[in-house]
C-alpha cells in the first residue's frame, strides 16, 4: 500500500468516526448546528480525500451524503430524522470500504453498486427530495432577508443577521442592550427603531426598554451568537444563504478533532526549547553558592535551591510530554515491511510469510521511520541468504514457506527489535574461512575465533559469504550498512544463528533520545561537542611528551603508550605551535586514544538527535545542539572520527 | 455624581448606570433647553432612551463605536424635525 493511501485509511477512520458521532447526536437532538456542521466537515474533507483516489464510488456515495448535510447547514435547517438511518448506513459502508482498501488496496467489484443503493435509500428516506427540505424556524426570516438585499456589497464575505428585541423589563435582569450592541464585533451596519412610539413625559417609563435592534456583522455567527449567549430568546440570528455554506461550516467554531498533524519542525521546537531550559536550569546550583557566601545568604539560598528544585521537576515534566509528542507506533514502519516482504518473494522465487508483533510500541518518530532502512536489508538477507529454496526446505522437512518474524518488545527504556527467518543459519566456520578468505582475520584469529565473535564478523565493512551477489542483497549492503544506521540512532545490534535452523538478528533500539553530557572543545576558533561519556580524563602535556611515531604521533601516558590526534587536522584547522598541549584522553572500545584541542568550555546535557538534512551525509557528526546563548554546535562522533 | 445637572447643561461622566435615567429625566424635563454633554465612559441604555425620547441638544462624544454610528444620530434636537 503506498504512503498516500496509507496515510487516508488513518484519516478516513478518523472522519468516518466523527461524522458517525456527529449523526447519531443529531439523531438525539436534531437542531444541535455544531453537530450538523461538524458532520459536513467531516464528510466534506473524506470526499476531498477519496478525490486522491480513484474510488468513484466511494466518491459520489459521498457526494449524496455531502448534499443533503450541505442543504441543512446552508438553509439554516434541521436535518430530516429519515435521513440519519440512510447517512449512517453510509457512513459504515465507507468504513467497510476503507478496511477492504487497507486489507487488498482496491474496492470491492460490487462497491459501485452498493454506492448506488445506497445513495437511493438516501434519496428516499427524506419525505423530500433536499432542494425543498422543509424550513423550519432557522430559515431565513424576512427581516434578515430585508438587510441582506439591503447591504448586497457586504454578502460575498459571508454575513450574519441579528434582530435584538430586548424584553420591555429587561433593565431589571441588568440588561444593558446597547452596551450588548456595542459588543458585537465587526458590525457592518445597525439599525435602532422603537417598539412603541415614545410616550409624553409624564407617562414615559425610563426603565422600560423600548428598542429594536437590527443589524449585520461580518464576524462568524459563533461570535455573534457568544454575546446573546444569556438572552436566546430575545435575539434572532441568521446567516446570509447566499454566503458559502463551506465557509459556514469551516469557521462555525467547535472543531471536534482528536488529533490534529502538526509539522514535525515545530515539535522539535518544543523539544529543543525544553532542553535549552534544562541547560538554563543547571546555572541555578551556581547562584545557591552565591547566595550561601553572601552575608546572611542562607535563607536566600535556600529559596533558590528550593526553586531550583521545582523548576526541576516542571522542565523534566515539560522534556518528558514533548518528546511524548514524538511518539509513534512502530507499526507505522511494520505496515511497510509486508508489501517489502511480498516483493521479496517474487523476485527470490521462495514463498515468504512475514509475521509481525508488537507494532503497538511506541518510540521517537525519528527511531520508528530511521528502522525501515536496517529492516529492509536484515529481511532481505535473510530472503536471500538465510531462506533455503523451496525444494530444498522441503527436502529437510521444512514448511514451503519460509517465515520471517518481526517482534518487538519493551524492554524498560528500550525497544528490543528480534528478526528472525527459519532458514539455514550460519555456520561460523564459513565465516572464519571468508574472512581468513578476504584478509580480514590472521590465520591465528581464524584458528581461535570463538563462534559468536565470528558471528560479528558479519559486520564488518565489505563482508559477503555469498558466493553470488544477488539482485537483493547486493553488493555493498551488508550487515555493516544496518550496524551503521542503527548505530546512527542509538542503538545496538546483534546477531544469533543454529546451523540450520534459522537466524536471529536483534536490535536494541532507544525509544527515544537521551539526553547526554557534553563538553565543548574549540580548536583554531572553533567550538566542537565531544560526548563527556567517553572522556576518561583531561591531561595537560609539554608538547615535548607528544612525539611522531611513524606516520602518527603518540604519547606516553602514566607508563601506557597511547596514539595521540589532534583535533585540528581532522576538522582541517590546523593549530599553532604550542609549548604546553591539551589533551583529552578518550575510551573508544578497549583503546586509549589522546585527543589534542586548543580549549574546552562548558559541560551541559543535552537532546542530541540524528543529524537530518545535508549534516545526514558528512561522517563523524553525532548530531547538533543548541547551546544556553543560543550558539549552534556539532557534536562529534569521535568512534567514527578516530576509527 | 456621574449626571451633574447645572443651570445650562447637564454632564455625564464616568459609568451612567441605569438607577441615573430618572435624575437625567427629571432634569431635562425641568429644564428641557439644557444642553447635555456626553463625557462618560459608559452610558445605560435608559439615559439613551431618556436622551431618544427627549431630543435635547447634544454636544461631546458617545462612550463607544455603537452608540456614535447609530444611536446619536437618532437624538437630532426637535426644532430641526420638518
Amino acid at each position: 500500500m503506498d504512503d498516500l493511501l496509507a496515510q487516508f485509511v488513518i484519516e478516513a477512520a478518523e472522519l468516518t468516526q466523527q461524522a458517525a458521532e456527529d449523526l447519531l447526536a443529531l439523531d438525539r437532538e436534531p437542531g444541535d448546528r455544531g453537530r450538523l456542521g461538524s458532520a459536513f466537515r467531516a464528510i466534506h474533507t473524506l470526499k476531498g480525500s477519496v478525490g486522491l483516489f480513484d474510488l468513484a464510488p466511494m466518491h459520489d456515495t459521498l457526494h449524496a451524503a455531502e448534499d443533503v448535510l450541505g442543504c441543512a447547514v446552508k438553509d439554516d435547517a434541521e436535518i430530516d430524522p429519515a435521513r440519519i438511518d440512510p447517512l449512517l448506513a453510509i457512513i459504515e459502508w465507507i468504513d467497510r470500504c476503507v478496511q477492504r482498501l487497507e486489507r487488498a488496496g482496491v474496492l470491492a467489484p460490487t462497491a459501485a453498486d452498493e454506492g448506488a443503493e445506497l445513495v437511493l435509500s438516501l434519496a428516499s428516506g427524506g419525505s423530500a427530495p433536499p432542494a425543498v427540505m422543509p424550513m423550519t424556524d432557522g430559515a431565513v426570516p424576512s427581516w434578515a432577508q430585508r438587510l441582506f438585499t439591503a447591504h448586497p456589497a457586504i454578502r460575498e464575505r459571508g454575513v450574519v443577521a441579528l434582530r435584538y428585541s430586548p424584553a420591555p423589563e429587561c433593565f431589571f435582569n441588568g440588561d444593558d442592550p446597547i452596551a450588548l450592541m456595542a459588543a458585537i464585533p465587526e458590525v457592518f451596519f445597525a439599525r435602532v427603531s422603537t417598539r412603541e412610539d415614545w410616550p409624553g413625559e409624564a407617562e414615559f417609563d425610563p426603565f422600560r426598554s423600548n428598542l429594536i435592534f437590527e443589524a449585520i456583522s461580518t464576524a462568524k455567527r459563533s461570535e455573534v451568537e457568544a454575546v446573546f449567549r444569556l438572552i436566546p430568546d430575545q435575539i434572532a440570528i441568521a446567516q446570509d444563504p447566499e454566503s458559502d455554506a463551506k465557509e459556514f461550516s469551516a469557521e462555525s467554531g467547535e472543531t471536534i478533532t482528536r488529533t490534529i498533524r502538526v509539522d514535525l519542525a515545530r515539535i522539535d521546537d518544543i523539544v529543543a526549547l525544553a532542553g535549552e531550559l534544562q541547560t538554563l536550569k543547571s546555572g541555578l546550583p551556581a547562584l545557591v553558592a552565591q547566595a550561601q557566601a553572601l552575608e546572611g545568604g542562607i535563607a536566600l539560598s535556600r529559596k533558590v535551591a528550593a526553586v531550583h528544585q521545582d523548576l526541576g521537576r516542571l522542565v523534566s515534566q515539560l522534556q518528558r510530554s514533548a518528546t511524548d509528542v514524538r511518539m509513534v507506533p512502530l507499526s507505522d514502519t511494520f505496515r511497510r515491511l509486508a508489501r517489502l516482504a511480498r516483493e521479496i518473494s517474487g523476485q527470490t522465487g521462495k514463498p515468504l510469510q512475514l509475521d509481525v508483533r508488537g507494532g503497538e510500541i511506541e518510540a521517537d518518530k525519528t527511531i520508528v521511520d530511521g528502522l525501515y532502512e536496517p529492516l529492509l536489508h536484515i529481511i532481505r538477507n535473510a530472503a536471500d541468504h538465510g531462506i533455503e529454496a523451496e525444494e530444498q526446505r522441503l527436502s529437510v522437512g521444512k514448511p514451503s514457506k519460509g517465515t520471517i518474524s518481526v517482534s518487538a518488545r519493551q524492554v524498560g527504556h528500550s525497544i528490543e527489535l528480534k528478526v528472525s527467518d527459519d532458514g539455514r543459519g550460519i555456520e561460523p566456520e564459513r565465516i572464519r574461512s571468508a574472512a581468513l578468505a578476504r584478509g580480514f582475520i590472521s590465520a591465528e584469529t581464524a584458528a581461535t575465533l570463538g563462534d559468536s565473535d565470528s558471528l560479528e564478523l558479519l559486520f564488518t565493512p565489505g563482508f559477503s559469504t555469498s558466493e553470488t551477489v544477488s539482485d537483493l542483497s547486493g553488493r555493498g549492503v551488508g550487515m555493516d550498512a544496518v550496524r551503521a544506521s542503527v548505530r546512527r540512532l542509538g542503538g545496538k545490534v546483534a546477531v544469533s544463528s543454529a546451523f540450520a535452523i534459522g537466524t536471529t538478528i536483534v536490535l536494541s533500539m532507544p525509544t527515544s533520545f537521551a539526553m547526554s553530557r557534553v563538553i565543548v572543545v574549540t580548536v583554531a576558533g572553533e567550538q566542537y561537542g565531544v560526548p563527556m561519556e567517553s572522556i576518561t580524563e583531561t591531561v595537560r602535556i609539554p608538547a615535548t611528551a607528544i612525539i611522531p611515531v611513524r606516520g602518527g604521533e603518540a604519547s606516553v601516558l602514566r607508563d601506557r603508550t597511547i596514539p595521540v590526534v589532534r583535533l585540528g587536522n581532522i576538522v582541517g584547522a590546523v593549530a599553532q605551535a604550542r609549548s604546553e598541549e591539551l589533551m583529552l584522553v578518550l575510551e573508544i572500545g578497549a583503546a586509549a586514544v589522546g585527543l589534542v584541542v586548543d580549549g574546552i568550555g562548558e559541560r551541559f546535557e543535552t537532546l542530541l538527535r540524528p543529524p537530518a538534512g545535508l549534516l545526514k551525509a558528512v561522517r563523524g557528526i553525532l548530531g547538533t545542539t543548541v547551546l544556553g546563548d543560543g550558539r549552534i554546535v556539532m557534536v562529534l562522533d569521535l568512534e567514527v572520527l578516530l576509527a | 455624581m456621574t449626571v451633574t445637572v447645572e443651570e445650562q447643561e447637564i454632564r455625564l461622566t464616568g459609568r451612567c448606570g441605569v438607577d441615573e435615567a430618572e435624575t437625567l429625566l427629571s432634569a431635562l424635563s425641568a429644564a428641557p433647553h439644557r444642553r447635555v454633554v456626553l463625557d462618560a465612559e459608559r452610558m445605560h441604555t435608559a439615559l439613551w432612551q431618556v436622551l431618544l425620547a427627549m431630543r435635547p441638544t447634544i454636544s461631546g462624544e458617545a462612550p463607544d463605536r455603537f452608540s456614535a454610528d447609530y444611536i446619536l444620530p437618532l437624538i437630532a434636537p426637535k426644532e430641526e424635525l420638518p
